[in-house]
């Protein structure tokens, strides 16, 4: 959820059980207000007939027989003694008009000057109350509705106008790339906080670029260094070889020790070259014939590793054609076939097809392998296989993405297989 | 969800019960505290309590107004005390003026009644059947006339 | 034969000289950018393995100056760093050769020999060993006149021995001298077995007096009879 849906999301919520919670307080307030404004007439009508009954009693025998505004009706005393007052709402009925209209009622007693005690009953007609009870709680809740949704809106505008830097922030992390220079940020600002934020990013950015340079410099550098060293060891065990007197458990032994610097050897050069390609340092590429290329690799490959006696097939659908460095596509296509044939059943199948855009490299195997780790650096899953560097299909997967070309793998028909697929890296 | 719609209500109620205050009418004498009834008695002998409206406000203590049937009105506070006589172009019994009041009207208008008096901290506040009105301290020095 | 070894770090300098020296070459060093200014000046040579990282200048500086001395030496650039970039820009400035640290020293053997081969003898590159004469443009061999049937890899592996004779060479080096890249240290060397086997059969058939002989685990040697 985006910062401005959440937080706008959030005021609303806020805003609408608070306003509502005032809304409502309001709203009984004022209809209490209201209504207790009808019971004082009443009270104050009653202090005034009671005033003239008591002034002139011969108003006991009189009724409203118009308005029915009040009645008075005389009480036993049993009645009299513990009589409360009420108010109540009631109707009574206009004969004129035929019809009911809603009153309110005042019920009380006093003692008249025949020392006899009277109910008097007062009535006010409520529709002028009613109808403005009616009026102010739709006044309110279109109020209410009103400046919701003014103030929704409004916070919407602000928090939009006010996410605009980090917005920009936010677009222009996506341009920063390791390996590639740190791109302007043009993201001028008054909130101190996405200035800082700003500021931050661009320092930050800069810093784990030059790390980002420094490392890929220092393995560049540590791979060159030890390219003599090796190549000393190496030469003189070529020549320790070819001295006098050496019995054959010496020269197994030489060549035990030549073999592994072999590897130490191989190990290098393929840390320089997944360096090298980090660094873009293969930039003049071709058009060339990867189906051709392929061929030739596997059947170079078939004769070193006759002894596995793997069943290669080859199956050419179109020419397979890409534009890339030619070494490159050399060592790609190298590493992938030779993974093929390496990690392999004896006398297993392998299995060669190539089509428009896309090639295919499928082994026989016994079960799927974990495809989120195949391509890491140093990963190996036959952990027996002690000779292969564990670089081989991590160097595939930087050449691949030097050049846009998928590489992904996939396990059908008990076959583990490798595609790669050109179709981004035409343009 | 639950507790907002608590708070809500509660604080409605208690709207509600700040304006719950309604007079009691009633004919019941003995509601008057026991001060006034003897007031009453002693200076209205002939008379009855028509009505005593009792007025309570929140967050006063209790006012009493007993109407007579002879139209007449007595107001006292809580504690029984007389805070106004209204006798309703009759005179007020003397025993409810002050010396200094009487003396003030005999001197000033000889022919006038006073009809109502009220009392409070301020002094006293008496009417004429003429139509005036005269102020005087709480010890009852004149303090001005209005019509 | 004079051959000037440019090479700052000593042990690799001592190292190559001395192999040098058993295939009969008088070899000469230089550790340092004035020095090999110096003996490139006051000297002839046949051929000069150039280091371009040296201390005092560039390697690639000496090959300038070479140019412009117009002098003929063949120059094998010999560099740790194995880039392209480095590859062309020596090649652009007249150096015959490019070998990448670290290399086996039979292949510099090998490219030393082409190198000198193709100076020397105005067109005739061929390498002949007793009865044996091999043809490196055209990829042929024939023995008594005869030739040798022989495929692209045996040619190769043939071609590898001939640059080496009488120096014992170790398997991986000549795996990786013929079949390049392509071999790991990974699986057994097994094939170059019967690859030599099938070359040494050829061999026998066809008489050659130098004969390819197997020393027990560690690799061969071509041996010319005396």
């Amino acid at each position: 959820m985006k910062l401005v849906h959440y937080t706008n999301r959030s005021l609303f919520i806020l805003l609408f059980f608070l306003m509502g919670a005032w809304g409502l307080l309001f709203y009984f307030t004022i209809i209490d207000e209201v209504m207790d404004e009808t019971d004082d007439t009443l009270e104050n009508y009653r202090e005034i007939v009671v005033g003239k009954i008591l002034d002139d009693p011969e108003i006991l025998e009189t009724e409203d027989r118009i308005l029915h505004s009040y009645t008075i009706r005389p009480l036993d005393i049993g009645e009299a003694l513990d009589y409360e007052v009420q108010f109540y709402d009631s109707e009574i009925y206009i004969a004129t008009e035929d019809e009911h209209e809603p009153v309110r009622v005042m019920r009380s007693c006093f003692l008249a000057p025949d020392d006899q005690f009277y109910e008097l009953t007062l009535r006010i007609s409520t529709v002028e109350r009613d109808d403005m009870v009616r009026a102010i709680f739709w006044y309110l809740l279109v109020l209410y509705i009103v400046m919701l949704l003014c103030v929704t809106a409004g916070t919407r505008v602000v928090l939009k106008r006010v996410f605009v830097p980090l917005q920009r922030l936010l677009t222009w992390f996506d341009h920063v790339v390791p390996g590639k220079p740190v791109p302007p940020l043009d993201n001028e600002t008054k909130i101190a906080e996405f200035s800082k934020l700003n500021k931050a990013a661009v320092a930050m950015s800069f810093r784990s670029q030059k790390a980002y340079e420094e490392q890929k410099q220092f393995i560049e550098n540590a791979s060159h260094e030890l390219q003599t060293p090796l190549a000393i060891a190496r030469g003189k065990l070529e020549l320790l070889a070819e001295s006098e007197g050496l019995s054959e458990k010496h020269l197994q032994d030489i060549d035990e020790l030549y073999r592994t610097l072999g590897r130490a050897v191989k190990l290098n050069k393929s840390l320089l070259l997944l360096s090298r390609i980090d660094n873009g340092q293969y930039p003049d590429s071709r058009m060339l014939d990867l189906g051709a290329i392929a061929k030739e690799t596997l059947c170079n490959l078939l004769d070193i590793y006759e002894s596995r006696q793997i069943k290669a097939s080859v199956e050419e659908r179109d020419v397979c054609r890409a534009e890339m460095n030619d070494s490159l596509a050399h060592v790609l296509l190298t590493n992938l076939l030779k993974n093929a044939i390496v990690h392999n059943n004896s006398g297993g199948e392998l299995r060669l097809v190539l089509g428009k855009n896309e090639m295919k490299v499928c082994n026989t195997g016994v079960s799927p392998l974990d495809a989120g780790k195949i391509f890491r650096r140093f990963y190996r899953a036959d952990l027996s296989k002690k000779e292969s560097t564990g670089l081989g299909l991590a160097i595939a997967k930087s050449i691949c993405g030097l050049y846009g070309i998928r590489l992904s793998y996939m396990y059908e028909q008990g076959m583990h297989c490798f595609v790669l697929n050109f179709v981004n890296s035409q343009n | 969800m639950k507790k907002i719609l608590a708070v809500l209500a509660a604080a409605v109620m208690s709207v509600q019960m700040v304006s719950a205050d309604n007079d009691v009418v009633t004919t019941d004498e003995s509601r008057l505290p026991v001060a006034a009834r003897e007031t009453i008695k002693k200076n209205f002998p002939d008379a009855k309590i028509s009505y005593v409206k009792i007025e309570k406000d929140f967050f006063q203590s209790a006012n009493y107004e007993a109407t007579l049937t002879n139209g007449m009105e007595i107001d006292f506070n809580s504690k029984g005390d007389w805070i106004e006589v209204d006798c309703k172009r009759q005179a007020v019994p003397a025993a409810f003026i002050p010396a200094s009041v009487k003396e003030y009207v005999e001197t000033n208008f000889p022919t006038a009644l006073i009809v109502k008096i009220e009392r409070d901290r301020k002094g006293y506040d008496i009417e004429m059947n003429n139509g005036l009105d005269a102020e005087f301290t709480p010890t009852g020095a004149f303090l001005r006339l209005d019509d | 034969m004079k051959i000037l070894v440019v090479e700052d770090e000593l042990s690799l300098q001592k190292m190559v000289k001395e192999s040098l020296e058993r295939e009969h070459f008088v070899v000469e060093c230089a550790s340092d950018f004035p020095s090999a200014m110096a003996k490139v000046n006051d000297y002839d040579y046949d051929c000069i393995l150039l280091d371009i990282m040296l201390p005092g200048g560039s390697g690639l500086s000496v090959l300038e100056e070479l140019k412009r001395m117009r002098k003929r030496e063949s120059v094998i650039i010999i560099s740790a760093k194995d880039s392209l970039e480095d590859k062309v820009l020596g090649l652009d400035l007249g150096a015959d050769d490019y070998l990448a640290k670290p290399f086996h020293l039979a292949e510099l053997n090998a490219r030393v020999k082409s190198l000198l081969r193709r100076k020397q003898a105005n067109g005739d590159t061929s390498i002949v060993l007793g009865n044996l004469v091999l043809y490196p443009d055209k990829r042929s061999a024939s023995v008594d006149g005869k030739e040798l049937q022989l495929n692209r890899k045996e040619f190769d592996l043939l071609y590898y021995f001939a640059s080496n004779p009488n120096r014992l060479m170790n398997k991986t080096s000549l795996a990786e001298s013929v079949w390049g890249d392509n071999i790991d240290q990974a699986d057994s060397l097994d094939f170059i077995y019967s690859q030599v086997k099938n070359l040494r059969k050829k061999m026998k058939q066809a008489g050659t007096v130098p004969e390819v002989k197997a020393v027990y685990g560690f690799g061969y040697k071509l041996v010319l009879e005396d």
